[in-house]
């Protein structure tokens, strides 16, 4: 992992590794979820019959700043909903219940790719905006990080700002 | 999980509120206290500083657990509001938060607070510090 010292704008590319340490941080600690890695084919596999997508995205500040949105499928959302409140899987839960819950998965994210980022630096998170997208999934050429958590899709898209 | 845990300087249960502005993160949080094995009382919740301190004003409480990064009045401010005021000095804090970068840290030290868990956590990071919490309020 590189430690981002100077105040020039970071590359996407010299956190890949950071990103994916706290996806399966957050998905192993929090919502006993597996993670795998996944090409850009086998991902759009698993994506076509995603009837819905869920996006949180959460601003932070501090050594540097920008936006992470975290992209995940609704069903996966659900079901990452029962086992982080240890309930029996039990269809959908309400809208405002699920967003909380997705915004507070990439809060985690965010901060648990930060706190390897930044190393002794703070950093703050804005509250995470979260919302429901429907197919077609917009193109995922520019996202950091694709993977399969429990064998549905989540992607992850980086963006830092201008130093 | 073992046995009851009492608490060992009032002989009662510990009075906890837990300050997230993610309600999900609460239910969690009061889930993995009432499955600790500590005795709990009354688990309050607030969603920003501003609401904890209204808790505060009236009633009992033992134990914070706050999160950080907060609308409304943070974390951090919640806990410096917290110091500045006499009535709450016995009050146990802890941190729970995405952040735990070392500048954080620091920060926490020197705000009094007791233990520092960092987002994500099992549960038994929570259950361990309120074992501990439970031999020391």
């Amino acid at each position: 992992m590189s430690s981002v010292n100077s105040r020039h704008t970071p590359e996407v590319g010299d956190h890949l590794e950071a990103l994916r340490d706290a996806v399966v941080e957050v998905a192993e600690s929090s919502f006993f979820a597996f993670v795998d890695p996944c090409d850009a084919a086998h991902f759009a596999e698993i994506a076509e019959a995603v009837p819905s997508w869920l996006e949180a995205a959460v601003t932070f500040s501090g050594a540097f700043g920008g936006r992470l949105v975290c992209g995940l499928a609704e069903p996966l959302a659900d079901e990452l909903f029962a086992s982080f409140l240890g309930l029996a899987p039990q269809g959908q839960p309400a809208d405002v219940m699920l967003f909380d819950l997705v915004g507070e998965l990439g809060n985690m994210i965010c901060g648990s790719w930060l706190t390897r980022a930044c190393q002794r630096r703070r950093f703050d998170l804005e509250h995470p905006e979260v919302v429901r997208t429907l197919p077609p999934l917009a193109p995922l050429d520019d996202v950091a990080l694709r993977v399969a958590v429990n064998g549905q899709p989540l992607w992850i898209r980086l963006t830092f700002s201008e130093e | 999980m073992g046995e009851m845990a009492s608490n060992e300087r009032t002989g009662r249960p510990l009075n906890i509120l837990i300050v997230d502005d993610s309600a999900m993160m609460r239910a969690m949080i009061k889930r993995v206290t009432s499955l600790c094995g500590v005795a709990i009382g009354q688990v309050f919740e607030a969603g920003n500083g501003r609401e904890a301190i209204a808790v505060l004003e009236r009633e009992s409480v033992d134990a914070l657990f706050t999160d950080i990064n907060m609308p409304v009045m943070s974390g951090t401010e919640l806990l410096r509001a917290i110091e500045n005021d006499g009535r709450w000095s016995q009050l146990l804090r802890v941190i729970i938060s995405t952040d735990g970068s070392a500048a954080r840290r620091a920060e926490a030290d020197d705000l009094h607070v007791s233990r520092y868990v960092e987002k994500p956590f099992r549960p038994e990071a929570v259950r361990d510090v309120l074992s501990e919490l439970s031999t020391h309020a």
